[in-house]
C-alpha cells in the first residue's frame, strides 16, 4: 500500500492528533510511515499542514499533485491545499474529506468543476456543529475522521480508525473520542 | 520496553536523535529551546525516565551557557550533547570556536537544527558554514533514521579525535516522523575524571597556536576517514561505462531524500550518477573528485547554503547556488527540486518525464485565500498587553523581542525584532539617539521572562549605567511558551521535573539597578494604561530613569484555560438593529458618527453665578489673568469677592473630587479677580435704551441686576438704606474674610457704568413707594436684615443680641462690649462670622447649633481659632446667671429626652454661662415699605425663577424674595435673572430660558449657552454648546490624568489671626494657581486639542484643520474608539450596542475567537473562545457584552 495524505487545518484544531491516528493505523498494518509536521509559529492560530506518506518513500514531503487523500479540518485550509491532490490515476480519483459548515462552503464553485474533472471524490460534513452539540468542540477532528472513514475510497476502514483512536486515547478521553467517531459515521 | 531488545517506533527526527543519544551512552545533556530543536532534550528525558538511566539533563539559561556547561562535562570524560537552533549557535559562538582548538575527552555532539524556509527563525544561516568557520567537523543527516545513526558515529569520531562534532539536521529532518529502529540501551557508565592540564584547558595564546596546528592535523585525518565513511556513497547507473555521464548529482541532507523520490516520479531513477554526502565538513574531496571524474558536470543539492559546493574544486562545471542554478534563499522543497532537476537534466541533454501542469494551483490562486498569520492564542495575556500599549500610546516606539510576544506586531505595538534581548539594548539606543536631538519620544520595550533570563540582564545593566530612559515591560507568563512550555529559572522546576534553585525575576531586575518596578494586570485596560502612564512619567522625571513594569499572567495554553486569578466572562456579540437612531435615515448617517462637540462642564453647571469655569481654568493655565477676569465679568462683577466668600458648589461637583481632590476653583477665581483688571476696565454701558430701572437695595443681588441692566443700556438708580452700597458684603461678611479694599475695588464699576447711587435712603421711611412710579421697572432686593427670633424664654434679656446687628456694628465701628465669654446660637455662615469676630474682640466663644450649614473651611478655621462648637445642642431658655451673666439652659438633641418627644418642653439639666448671646439663626425680610400687600407671601416677595412678581413692572430677588438667596452667589444669580426678565419686559424681546440655563444646575449664563441668548448682552462672546449634559466622573478617562494633590490656599496661623481683622486666607500664589489649573483641570466635556483622537483613530480619519478636528466620513468606520478614548468626553457619539462590522476588534485585537463573517459582522467562535472577556473592553460600540446580560442602557 502506498498512500499520501495531507491533513490541513488551523493551530489548535487537532491536526496533530488526527495525524497520530494515521500513524497508528499504519503501524498496526506494519506499513512504513514517513511524515512531516509544522511546529512553532504555526501553532499560534496559523495554517497547519501535516504530510503523511505510508509505504515506501524517502522524502517526508508530498509533492503537489501527488496526494491521495486530503483531510481538511478547516474549509479555507482545505482549499489552500487542493493543489496537492492528484488527478485520476488508473481510474482512481483522490479523496477529499472536509469539515465545512455547508455545501456552499466547500468546494468553492470556482474549483468544483476542476475537482470533478480530476476525479476527486469529495465528502464534506459540518463536524464542528456535531462537536459543539457534544459540548466538546475539540473533537471535530474525530467526527470528521469517523465520517470520512465510513465513506467510499477512504484508505482505512472505520474499524481501523476506531482501534487506532482507542489505542491513542487516555482512559478519560476514550469514550468521548469514540463517540465522536460514531457521530461522524452516522452523518 | 525491554532494554535488551530491538523494536521499531514511529519517532520524530528530534526524538530519533534523542534515542541515538541514549543508545550511544550520552550521560550529560544541555540545551536551550528553539524551533526546530526544542523536542530533543524532552525526548532524552522521556527515555531517561522510561529506561531509568543515570543521565543529567538541563535547560540552560542560554546557548553559550549550555555549551560551556557541556564542555566541562566532556573535559571530565562524559559523553555529552548540546542542542540548540541555528541562531542559538551565534550566542554560543565564543565557546564553540575555542572548543575546536581545545577539544574534549568524552565525546561531545553539538546538535544544531537549521531552519531553511524560515518556518520559525530570524535567519536562514547554514550552520555547516559555521562548522567550516570554527573548524568543527559536521554531519548532515537526510532522514530521522540517519540522524539517529549519526549520533553514535559522531560520538566515536569525537572521542577518536578529541574534538566536538556537529550534527546538523534541518527542520524537515527534525519534524519528520519515521519508523525508527530502537536498539538496546546498554552503554557503559563513565565516571567523571577531570585530568588537570593547564596547557590545554587554560591554553594561553602561545599554546593556542600549537593547538591550532594540532586541529588542522586532526581535520586532515578526519577528511581521510570521511573518504570511506559509510554514510557517503556514490551511485552509478547500471551498465555505465567509462563514458562520462552528462550530469552527476551531489546531494546532502534532506535534499537527498527529496531527490530520490523525485528521480522516480521524473522517470530518471537509476539514470543519473548520485553522490550522497553525509560528512559535509571536512568534505572528502578525493571521493568527490573520483565521482566527478565520471561526470561532465555536477549539480549540488544541499541546504541551507553552499557548504559542500564551496569546498569543491573541480575543472568541470559545478552547478549550484554559487553559479545561480539554485536559488540562494528559501527552502529547497520537492517542488523546487523538481523544477531545478527538469531544467538541469534538459540542459544536460536528458529527457525527463514531465508531469502535466497543475491547473489546481492557478484555480486556488484565483480564490485569493487570505494568509492566515499566526496570532496570540485566545485569552492570551500578551494580546491584552500589546493591545493596551497600542491604544494608549499609538505614537510610541516599541522595541520588541523574540518569543510568542513577537506577535505583538499584529497589534501594532512591536516595531523592532532583532535577536534575543535586543529589545532592551535597542530601547537604550533609541533613547540616546533622540535625546541627542533634545527629544524624548515615549519608548516601550517588551520582553518575555524566558528571554529576559536568556539575555536581558546585560542590556538592562547597560541602560542603567549609561542613563537611558524608557519603559520596559517584562511579560512574565512563567514559561517559555513559543517553543513548548519549557520551564524558566523563576520557579525552580528543572528540565526533568526535579526541584532546582529559584531565581526571583523581580530581584534580578532590581539587581540590575532598577529602582522603579511596578506590577500590572493587563486585563484591566484602564488600570493598565494608568500604570504605563506612571511608568512613562518616571522616564521623564528629573530623578527618573528606566521604569520596569512587570506584567504577570499565566500562559493560557499551558494552563489549558484562563489559569488562576482570572474570572471567566462568557461573552456574546449583539446583532440586530440599533436601539434608536435620532433622525437616522441610512445605516451610517451622521447621528452615529463621531462629532467633536463640547459639553457643559460639571463645575459650570454647578455655579449659581454662571461662571464659565472651564474657560477660566484654560486662561489661568495660560497665566492670562486679564482674559480670565474678562470671562468672569461677562456674568458678574464680583470675582474677588466670590473667590473669598463663595461656598463653591463648583468644587463639590468637580470630577476630580473622588480622584485626588477637587480643583481649587474658588482660589483661582479669586486670583482672576485680584490679578486681572477690575470690572470697571471692561464693563461699558450699553447704548442707552431710554428707559430707567430702580434697584432698591444695594446688596449683591441688587448690584448684580444693576450691573447687567446698565451694560444692556438702561438708566439705573440704586436706592440703599445704609450709608454705603454693598449690603451683606460690606456689613455682614467680616473683614478678615473680605477686606474692605477688595470690596471697594469691585464696587468701582458701579460708578463707571454711570449708575446713580442713592445711599442712606430707606424705602418707606426716607422715600415713598410712589416715588418709584417714575421708573419703567423696579427691582426690589432689600435683603433679610430683621433678626429672626428663637422664641424661647429669656430671649429679651439684656446681653441677648442679634448676630447680624453685631456684625453690622463692628463694620460700622460701633461694636458693643460683649464680655469675656460669648455664646453664639446658629450654624450658618453668619454664626461662624459672628463667632470669629467675637473671638477677635477677645472673647471665649461657644457655638450652639442644631444643624451646621456654614462653609466647611470656615468651620475648620473657627475651631482652629479656639472656638468651641456644640453639635446638635440648642438653648431652650436664657436666665440670669452669676453676677451679670446669662445662664443658658441647653438641650442635647442627639440624646433622646426621657419620656418626651423632641419638641416636648422637657428641660435638660445641662447649663452654661455667658456674658452675651448672639442669635444668628437667619434674618427675615422687612417689607414694611410695601403699600400693596399682594406682593408678599409669608413675609417674602413672591417671585418666579426670573424674579417676576404679580405686577409686570415690579421684580424682586435675593433674600427678600420667596426664591431666597442664601448665599452671595445665589443673590448674584437672582439679580442676573431679574435683569434679563426686566430687559425682556422693557425691550419686548423674549429670551430662551432653556438656552440660558446651565444644564440641570441653578445658574444661567450669557457667555456659555447658545448664541440666541448671548446676543442679549453687549460685550459677550458666547460659546455655543449644544450638549448641555455635563459628563460625570465615569465619563472621564482617569488613566490619562496623573494624580496630583489639590493646591490648598495658605492661611494665617490661628494664633496670629485672632488678634486682628487682617485677611486670614492668603489664597494661592500666582504660579500655584497657574499650575493647579494647568495640571489638574480635566476640562470635562471640552476639547483641549490633545490629539488623542487623532492618534487612536485606526483609519486616520481624524485630522486637524485650522485648529479644528475634521472627520473624513469616507475613512471613518464608526468604531467609536475616538469617543471611548477621549479623556474628557468631548466627542459625541452614541453607542449602537450592536455589531456594525467596523472591523476594529478583528484588526487590532485580532483574537482568533472573533470570527468575521462575509458580511463583516463579528461573532464568537465558541470552539476556541476561553471566556477571557477582554473583547468587551475592546468594542467601543458596546456590541460585545457579557453573555446573558440584559440589554444595556445605550450611553450617549
Amino acid at each position: 500500500m502506498k498512500c499520501q495524505t495531507i491533513i490541513a487545518g488551523v493551530g489548535g484544531q487537532g491536526v496533530l492528533f488526527a495525524a497520530k491516528v494515521f500513524t497508528e493505523m499504519a503501524k498496526r498494518k506494519k506499513l512504513r510511515i514517513l511524515g512531516s509536521q509544522t511546529f512553532g509559529m504555526a501553532q499560534r492560530g496559523g495554517s497547519v499542514m501535516t504530510h503523511l506518506k505510508i509505504g515506501e518513500f524517502d522524502s517526508p514531503l508530498i509533492c503537489e499533485g501527488d496526494a491521495d487523500l486530503l483531510l481538511g479540518l478547516d474549509c479555507m485550509e482545505a482549499h489552500r491545499t487542493l493543489p496537492y491532490l492528484h488527478t485520476r490515476r488508473n481510474g482512481t480519483g483522490a479523496v477529499c474529506v472536509v469539515n465545512a459548515p455547508d455545501a456552499q462552503a466547500f468546494p468553492d464553485r470556482r474549483v468544483a468543476e476542476l475537482l470533478d474533472e480530476m476525479g476527486v471524490v469529495v465528502h464534506s460534513c459540518n463536524a464542528d456543529a456535531v462537536a459543539l452539540r457534544m459540548k466538546t468542540p475539540m473533537v471535530a477532528n474525530l467526527v470528521l475522521l469517523g465520517f470520512g472513514s465510513s465513506r467510499e475510497h477512504f484508505p482505512f476502514t472505520y474499524e481501523e480508525v476506531c482501534e487506532a483512536t482507542a489505542a491513542l486515547s487516555g482512559p478519560s478521553q476514550r469514550a468521548v473520542n469514540l463517540a465522536a467517531l460514531e457521530y461522524g459515521r452516522a452523518l | 520496553m525491554d532494554m535488551k531488545t530491538t523494536d521499531h517506533r514511529v519517532l520524530l527526527g528530534n526524538e530519533a536523535i534523542s534515542r541515538g543519544l541514549v543508545e550511544a551512552g550520552c550521560q550529560f545533556m544541555t540545551a536551550y529551546p528553539g524551533t526546530p530543536s526544542s523536542e530533543i532534550l524532552p525526548a532524552v528525558i522521556e527515555f531517561k525516565k522510561e529506561l531509568g538511566l543515570n543521565l543529567y539533563a538541563e535547560w540552560s539559561t542560554n546557548e553559550k551557557v549550555a555549551l560551556e556547561t557541556a564542555l566541562a562535562a566532556a573535559y571530565a570524560g562524559k559523553r555529552t550533547a548540546v542542542a540548540m537552533k541555528q541562531v542559538g549557535l551565534n550566542v554560543a559562538a565564543d565557546p564553540a570556536l575555542s572548543a575546536a582548538y581545545i577539544g574534549v575527552v568524552g565525546g561531545l555532539v553539538l546538535i544544531v537544527a537549521d531552519d531553511p524556509g524560515l518556518h520559525s527563525s530570524q535567519t536562514e544561516q547554514d550552520s555547516r558554514l559555521f562548522a567550516l568557520f570554527s573548524k568543527i567537523p559536521a554531519l548532515d543527516p537526510s532522514s530521522p533514521q540517519e540522524a539517529k545513526d549519526m549520533v553514535a558515529q559522531a560520538f566515536a569520531l569525537s572521542e577518536r579525535h578529541q574534538l566536538p562534532v556537529m550534527l546538523r539536521p534541518t527542520v524537515r529532518v527534525c519534524h519528520s516522523e519515521q519508523s525508527i529502529e530502537c536498539k538496546p540501551v546498554d552503554a557503559p557508565f563513565r565516571e567523571a575524571d577531570f585530568e588537570k592540564n593547564p596547557r590545554r584547558w587554560a591554553a594561553t595564546p602561545r599554546a593556542r597556536m600549537a593547538l591550532h596546528q594540532q586541529l588542522n592535523q586532526k581535520l586532515a585525518a578526519i577528511e581521510k576517514e570521511f573518504e570511506t565513511w559509510p554514510g557517503n556513497h556514490a551511485f552509478f547507473p547500471t551498465g555505465s561505462t567509462t563514458q562520462r555521464a552528462p550530469l552527476g548529482i551531489v546531494a546532502a541532507g534532506v535534499s537527498y531524500a527529496y531527490l530520490n523520490d523525485m528521480l522516480h516520479s521524473l522517470g530518471l531513477a537509476d539514470q543519473l550518477p548520485v553522490l550522497k554526502i553525509a560528512t559535509v565538513y571536512p568534505l572528502p574531496r578525493a571521493l568527490v573528485e573520483n565521482f566527478a571524474s565520471r561526470c561532465e558536470r555536477l549539480i549540488v543539492f544541499e541546504e541551507t547554503d553552499a557548504a559542500v559546493e564551496l569546498q569543491i574544486r573541480l575543472s568541470i562545471p559545478v552547478w549550484g547556488r554559487l553559479t545561480g542554478h539554485i536559488p540562494s534563499h528559501g527552502e529547497l522543497t520537492p517542488g523546487v527540486i523538481e523544477k531545478l532537476l527538469v531544467a538541469a537534466t534538459r540542459e544536460a541533454g536528458l529527457v525527463p518525464t514531465e508531469r502535466a501542469a497543475n491547473r489546481m494551483q492557478d484555480a486556488v490562486a484565483g480564490l485569493e485565500l487570505p494568509i492566515r498569520r499566526p496570532t496570540f492564542c485566545p485569552g492570551c495575556g500578551h494580546r491584552s498587553v500589546f493591545y493596551s500599549l497600542r491604544r494608549a500610546f499609538p505614537e510610541a516606539i516599541f522595541p520588541g523581542d523574540i518569543g510568542c510576544y513577537t506577535l505583538g506586531l499584529n497589534q501594532g505595538s512591536v516595531d523592532t525584532v532583532h535577536d534575543m534581548g535586543a529589545s532592551i539594548s535597542m530601547a537604550s539606543g533609541f533613547y540616546h539617539a533622540y535625546a541627542q536631538d533634545g527629544k524624548t519620544p515615549p519608548i516601550f520595550a517588551t520582553i518575555g521572562d524566558g528571554t529576559f533570563f536568556h539575555s536581558g540582564a546585560a542590556g538592562l545593566e547597560n541602560a542603567i549605567y549609561n542613563g537611558a530612559r524608557f519603559v520596559l515591560l517584562v511579560l512574565d507568563n512563567g514559561t517559555t511558551g513559543m517553543t513548548g512550555m519549557q520551564p524558566t529559572p523563576e520557579f525552580g522546576k528543572t528540565a526533568d521535573g526535579h526541584a532546582g534553585g529559584i531565581v526571583n525575576l523581580e530581584t534580578l531586575i532590581r539587581g540590575c539597578g532598577i529602582s522603579y518596578l511596578e506590577h500590572a494586570d493587563p486585563h484591566d485596560l484602564a488600570t493598565f494604561q494608568r500604570v504605563l502612564l506612571d511608568a512613562l512619567d518616571h522616564t521623564r522625571a528629573e530623578d527618573g530613569g528606566v521604569a520596569v513594569v512587570l506584567a504577570r499572567y499565566a500562559c493560557v495554553t499551558q494552563m489549558k484555560g484562563l489559569g488562576p486569578n482570572r474570572t471567566a466572562v462568557p461573552v456574546e456579540v449583539h446583532h440586530g438593529t440599533r436601539p434608536r437612531a435620532p433622525d437616522a435615515v441610512s445605516a451610517l448617517d451622521a447621528p452615529w458618527m463621531p462629532r467633536h462637540q463640547d459639553r457643559l462642564s460639571p463645575c459650570a453647571e454647578a455655579c449659581p453665578a454662571g461662571n464659565d469655569v472651564e474657560r477660566l481654568m484654560t486662561l489661568a493655565a495660560a497665566d492670562n489673568w486679564t482674559e480670565a477676569a474678562r470671562t468672569l465679568y461677562a456674568e458678574h462683577p464680583f470675582p474677588s469677592t466670590l473667590g473669598r466668600v463663595c461656598p463653591h458648589p463648583c468644587e463639590s461637583k468637580c470630577n476630580r473630587n473622588a480622584y485626588d481632590g477637587a480643583l481649587s476653583i474658588n482660589a483661582i477665581e479669586r486670583m482672576a479677580g485680584d490679578r486681572g483688571h477690575s470690572a470697571a476696565t471692561f464693563a461699558t454701558r450699553g447704548q442707552t435704551l431710554g428707559k430707567t430701572v430702580a434697584v432698591v437695595g444695594g446688596g449683591p443681588s441688587g448690584l448684580a441686576a444693576a450691573y447687567h441692566l446698565a451694560r444692556i443700556g438702561y438708566g439705573v438708580e440704586i436706592y440703599e438704606a445704609l450709608p454705603e452700597i454693598g449690603g451683606m458684603l460690606r456689613w455682614a461678611i467680616t473683614e478678615y474674610r473680605l477686606p474692605a479694599d477688595v470690596l471697594e475695588r469691585e464696587l468701582e464699576v458701579f460708578e463707571s457704568l454711570g449708575i446713580t447711587l442713592h445711599t442712606g435712603i430707606r424705602l418707606g421711611k426716607d422715600m415713598a413707594w410712589s416715588e418709584l412710579d417714575r421708573f419703567d421697572a423696579v427691582y426690589l432686593a432689600t435683603g433679610a436684615w430683621k433678626q429672626r427670633q428663637l422664641k424661647i424664654a429669656g430671649e429679651d434679656r439684656a446681653g441677648v443680641l442679634s448676630g447680624l446687628d453685631y456684625l453690622y456694628q463692628v463694620r460700622a465701628g460701633q461694636a458693643p462690649e460683649l464680655g469675656a465669654h460669648v455664646a453664639i446660637v446658629g450654624g450658618g455662615n453668619t454664626a461662624i462670622d459672628a463667632a470669629r469676630t467675637a473671638r477677635r474682640k477677645g472673647a471665649a466663644v461657644d457655638v450652639y447649633y442644631d444643624v451646621l450649614l456654614a462653609i466647611p473651611e470656615e468651620v475648620t478655621a473657627a475651631r482652629d481659632e479656639g472656638i468651641v462648637l456644640h453639635h446638635a445642642v440648642v438653648p431652650v431658655r436664657f436666665a440670669a446667671g452669676e453676677t451679670s451673666r446669662l445662664k443658658l439652659y441647653l438641650r442635647d438633641l442627639a440624646v433622646p429626652q426621657a419620656g418626651a418627644g423632641r419638641d416636648a418642653p422637657v428641660f435638660s439639666t445641662e447649663t452654661s454661662e455667658a456674658d452675651s448671646v448672639l442669635i444668628c439663626i437667619g434674618g427675615d425680610a422687612d417689607l414694611t415699605y410695601l403699600s400693596e400687600s399682594d406682593l408678599a407671601v409669608n413675609g417674602r416677595l413672591a417671585v418666579d425663577a426670573w424674579g417676576r412678581t404679580g405686577q409686570p413692572r415690579i421684580f424682586a430677588g435675593g433674600d427678600a424674595s420667596s426664591a431666597g438667596a442664601g448665599t452671595v452667589v445665589g443673590a448674584i444669580n437672582a439679580g442676573k435673572r431679574a435683569a434679563l426678565a426686566i430687559h425682556e419686559r422693557l425691550g419686548g424681546k423674549a429670551f430662551d430660558a432653556a438656552a440660558l440655563q446651565l444644564g440641570a444646575g441653578p445658574g444661567i449664563a450669557t457667555s456659555i449657552a447658545s448664541s440666541a441668548a448671548g446676543s442679549m448682552m453687549a460685550n459677550s462672546s458666547p460659546r455655543a454648546r449644544q450638549q448641555q449634559s455635563a459628563p460625570d466622573a465615569t465619563a472621564i478617562k482617569l488613566q490619562f490624568f496623573r494624580k496630583k494633590p489639590r493646591a490648598e490656599s495658605r492661611h494665617r496661623a490661628p494664633n496670629d489671626s485672632i488678634w486682628n481683622f487682617d485677611e486670614v486666607n492668603f489664597g494661592l500664589g500666582s504660579a500655584e494657581a497657574t499650575a493647579e489649573a494647568g495640571e489638574r483641570c480635566f476640562h470635562c466635556g471640552v476639547c483641549t486639542h490633545c490629539d488623542i483622537c487623532v492618534n487612536v483613530c485606526p483609519t486616520e480619519a481624524i485630522t486637524q484643520v485650522d485648529g479644528a478636528y475634521r472627520i473624513d466620513q469616507s475613512k471613518c468606520t464608526a468604531c467609536r474608539i475616538c469617543a471611548a478614548e477621549c479623556p474628557r468626553s468631548a466627542i459625541t457619539m452614541p453607542q449602537t450596542g450592536v455589531c456594525i462590522a467596523c472591523g476594529y476588534c478583528t484588526t487590532w485585537f485580532e483574537c482568533p475567537s472573533l470570527k468575521k463573517g462575509a458580511d463583516g459582522l463579528v461573532d464568537i467562535d465558541r470552539r476556541t473562545c476561553i471566556d477571557c472577556g477582554m473583547c468587551i473592553q475592546v468594542c467601543a460600540q458596546g456590541a460585545i457584552r457579557p453573555r446573558q446580560a440584559q440589554q444595556m442602557e445605550v450611553r450617549t
